[in-house]
């Protein structure tokens, strides 16, 4: 904990643990054993012990959520996520004008000090006897199968204790005759090493001093330890033995020396007697049988505390509107979860960026809120709270709004180091000005280099230019659109005036595609509905294009000789090392183009009188197809007949012309 | 000797219990075999199961607590409870209990009464089983969090399916035992 925040935190953590336990412990008061009381008490000390949140979840309530939005709220951070790394106070940088920080840290030292002090001073006041070994101490252990250990008689003690954790000693009233169920009890604690467990107790208590709820479970602690203890005596004893023992307690009942760690005088508070002696006056044996239920509620118990079963959570649209109802506070509560939701994954950071841009309500900001970088929280949720809605598609850079329908896609995407970059591609809806809308069978996109990065622990987008619109020869943003941006890799090889050409593209998308719904119908395909709502820690489905061309190469003079040619070409890829593959002849093949499984594309064109360069031979590709071979093979045909068989090599990677 | 009857129709009670909690028939989303009114039946055979053991009584206010947490989770209010997680975590402890003590209980009744020791050793086995599995299924639970996606919806699918037979067995056993005690009774088998 390095600062207020991260205390708060831990703290309240531990509160709800602290509450559930304390209501499970009443709901099995009397059916579970004093172990088991106890026992449970672990759960709550390693819930303190291990940093909150770890890993972005928590276990029952969203204490992180509710923290950042007050600690925004209060501060005017949102720059910063609260994190805890230890569960102790680790003074940092940040804590220097924390003076709440310093404030609980001095009380944390003020509790061990004192701790500290009356325990050594009860040391020093046991040193002034010398320890012994004593018969009744021995004969005790011996009848019961303890442990013995030293024994130091001191005068004014009301009553026995264990004192030490490493070097323990049995400290006992001198000048008055001992029980000898006393002496059993205190090497119980002995056998157990109680006087450790106490400890653990009081360093506990001292880091949350402040959390009145665990201070009381501290103190419910080290009674239950007490309880345990006289239940493990009472095993040991019998019959009138056993009312004798409740009797003794009453006489031992003192305040003095409470509390002190290292000692097992920790609970013989009146109040606490009290409860122990009606504990022993119901004292009862448990089956060993109810082991397996103790151990499964236990287990039942430990998961969820420990492990913290719930991860933040995307605000669902209702949520989203509920928050805007609550004014500073609901605005403050979208904030805190846009920066500790954040995107998991660079391809969810992806996704959410481009559905920020493809939904036309509010909630637009929130998405993209989700995936910005910290310093930009309040820039993109605050218009989030007008009423009305008042934004404009320039206020995200697009020069229109986008096409929901057909969703977005990432192309050219490459790693650079740990962050990615990519091109976001989107269709435009609705006419642009100054510029003519996009004839039939074309259509508009916009088209933003996007560069995603790590940054506290969430993936960002960070836009690198303005959206560049490009019309596409394309009816819509779901066929390649090869003629306008660049291919990632292109192999090649020329013949004569021609050179054939591989062009390669990838696009990428978080499947987003929902039945049922309105279904968009492109190319013979039923693709569903495009839903909107991002997917912040999705995986990119990827998808291969691929589309071979002949280019004309030669003299702008001479390109009319080759009018009414028949031109074609097969090509397959070709793997290092292995054979060429095969190709069958193909021959008297009008205009016509395919694909195989096998990888092959083949296409024949009947050039006109007034053809186009490059011609398009022909193009395939697949899902999920991860294919970049060393080169290509190609059979290279004209007018019916193979005029060579070619070997298309890599070119540069993204050769062609940009966008 | 306690009434045969009564530990009989108690029997009957908790077989249909589990019966109920085996057991999902909807409509529309309708569920017509609630897994509440299973915990009324319950209910009802500790009221049956009164006077013949010390730990019967214990179990009411546990069973009042499921009874009351299943109704609420029936007309789905558990989930829009911001403590809905505390209230789950205590439900999940709470029946891991009760189901251990009442099987055990109905296994000594089965011991002092049937005079069967095939079917009280199935009794205490099954409790076992039955006790592990829900503990195993609901830590599970925790972290499926309804993701079909996950890896864990196969752990869970055959967890439940075990728990699923477990609760069947026990019901037959319940059925048989109730038999037996009817038999014994000289009661008309209905």
């Amino acid at each position: 904990m390095t600062d207020s925040w991260g205390f708060l935190l831990q703290t309240l953590t531990a509160s709800e643990a602290a509450l559930l336990l304390l209501l499970v412990k009443a709901m099995f008061r009397d059916k579970l054993s004093p172990r088991w009381q106890f026992g449970i008490w672990s759960i709550l000390g390693l819930v303190l012990l291990i940093p909150a949140g770890l890993g972005g979840r928590y276990s029952l309530l969203n204490w992180p959520l509710w923290l950042e939005a007050l600690k925004s709220q209060l501060t005017g951070d949102y720059m910063s996520i609260t994190r805890v790394w230890a569960s102790l106070p680790l003074p940092s940088a940040q804590t220097a004008g924390d003076w709440l920080f310093w404030l609980y840290l001095a009380g944390v030292l003020f509790l061990l000090g004192r701790y500290a002090l009356a325990y050594i001073r009860l040391r020093r006041a046991l040193q002034q006897e010398q320890p012994e070994e004593l018969p009744q101490v021995r004969q005790v252990a011996e009848r019961y199968g303890l442990p013995c250990c030293l024994a130091v008689q001191v005068p004014g003690l009301p009553s026995a204790f264990i004192c030490g954790v490493r070097r323990p000693v049995l400290v006992l009233p001198a000048g008055a005759a001992v029980d000898d169920k006393v002496i059993l009890h205190e090497l119980l604690h002995l056998k157990y090493h109680d006087a450790a467990w106490g400890l653990l107790i009081c360093l506990l208590r001292c880091l949350h001093w402040c959390n009145p709820l665990l201070w009381y479970c501290a103190n419910r602690a080290s009674n239950d330890l007490e309880a345990l203890c006289d239940q493990r005596a009472l095993e040991r004893l019998a019959g009138e033995e056993r009312r004798d023992y409740g009797r003794i307690l009453l006489e031992m009942a003192t305040d003095n020396y409470a509390r002190v760690p290292g000692t097992s005088a920790m609970a013989n508070g009146e109040r606490n007697i009290r409860r122990r002696i009606e504990a022993i006056a119901s004292f009862k044996k448990y089956s060993a049988g109810l082991k397996l239920p103790a151990l499964c509620i236990g287990l039942a118990l430990a998961v969820p505390l420990l492990f913290g079963v719930q991860a933040q959570a995307m605000m669902s649209d209702e949520a989203l509107s509920f928050r805007r109802a609550y004014g500073e506070w609901g605005k403050q509560l979208m904030i805190a979860n846009s920066r500790l939701k954040g995107c998991g994954t660079y391809a969810g950071a992806f996704d959410t960026y481009a559905k920020s841009l493809l939904v036309s309500t509010p909630k637009k900001y929130y998405y993209r809120a989700l995936c910005a970088p910290l310093e930009e929280q309040e820039h993109w949720l605050s218009p989030m709270m007008n009423a009305g809605g008042d934004w404009s598609a320039s206020e995200f850079g697009l020069p229109a709004w986008p096409n929901p329908k057909y969703g977005y896609l990432v192309y050219n995407l490459r790693q650079q180091g740990e962050a990615y970059e990519g091109l976001l591609v989107l269709e435009l809806s609705g006419a642009l000005e100054g510029r003519e809308p996009a004839p039939y069978g074309h259509c508009l996109l916009a088209v933003q280099r996007v560069r995603v990065e790590q940054q506290a622990g969430r993936w960002v987008a960070l836009p690198q230019e303005d959206f560049q619109v490009v019309e596409s020869r394309w009816a819509s943003l779901m066929n390649t659109p090869d003629d306008v941006l660049p291919p990632f890799c292109t192999y090649a090889a020329e013949y004569g005036d021609f050179r054939l050409e591989m062009k390669q593209w990838y696009s990428y998308q978080v499947p987003s595609w929902t039945q049922p719904g309105e279904n968009v119908y492109i190319g013979g395909y039923t693709w569903g509905a495009f839903n909107t709502f991002p997917q912040p820690d999705g995986a990119f489905d990827k998808n291969l294009s691929k589309n071979l061309y002949a280019v004309y190469i030669g003299d702008e003079a001479d390109k009319e000789k080759y009018n009414y040619l028949h031109i074609g070409a097969v090509s397959k890829p070709w793997v290092a090392g292995a054979a060429r593959p095969y190709f069958q002849h193909y021959s008297g093949l009008g205009d016509v183009s395919g694909s195989s499984n096998q990888g092959e594309c083949f296409g024949f064109r009947q050039l006109g009188a007034d053809w186009n360069n490059p011609v398009f031979i022909c193009g395939s590709g697949g899902y999920g197809v991860d294919e970049q071979p060393d080169r290509y093979a190609a059979d290279f045909y004209l007018n019916g007949s193979k005029a060579a068989e070619l070997e298309l090599a890599p070119v540069t990677e993204g050769g062609g012309d940009d966008a | 000797m306690p009434e045969r009857e009564k530990l009989a129709a108690g029997l009957g009670c908790a077989a249909w219990g589990y019966f109920l909690l085996l057991f999902n028939f909807e409509i529309n989303g309708f569920n017509l075999l609630p897994e509440f009114l299973g915990y009324a039946l319950f209910f009802w055979a500790l009221e049956h199961f009164a006077g013949t053991g010390p730990d019967w009584a214990g179990l009411k206010s546990l069973c009042l607590f499921l009874l009351i947490y299943n109704l609420l989770n029936y007309v789905q209010i558990i989930d829009a409870l911001p403590v809905g997680m505390f209230v789950i975590i205590l439900a999940a402890v709470a029946q891991i209990y009760f189901h251990f003590q009442f099987l055990s209980g109905v296994a000594e009744l089965a011991a002092s009464e049937a005079a069967d020791e095939k079917l009280v050793g199935k009794f205490f086995g099954w409790r076992t089983v039955y006790v592990v599995l829900m503990t195993g299924l609901c830590v599970l639970l925790y972290f499926f969090n309804g993701d079909f996606d996950s890896w864990l919806v196969w752990p869970v699918l055959l967890l439940g399916f075990a728990v699923m037979v477990a609760e069947f067995w026990l019901m037959l056993a319940l059925f048989k035992l109730r038999k037996i005690l009817r038999k014994e009774a000289k009661l008309p088998i209905e």
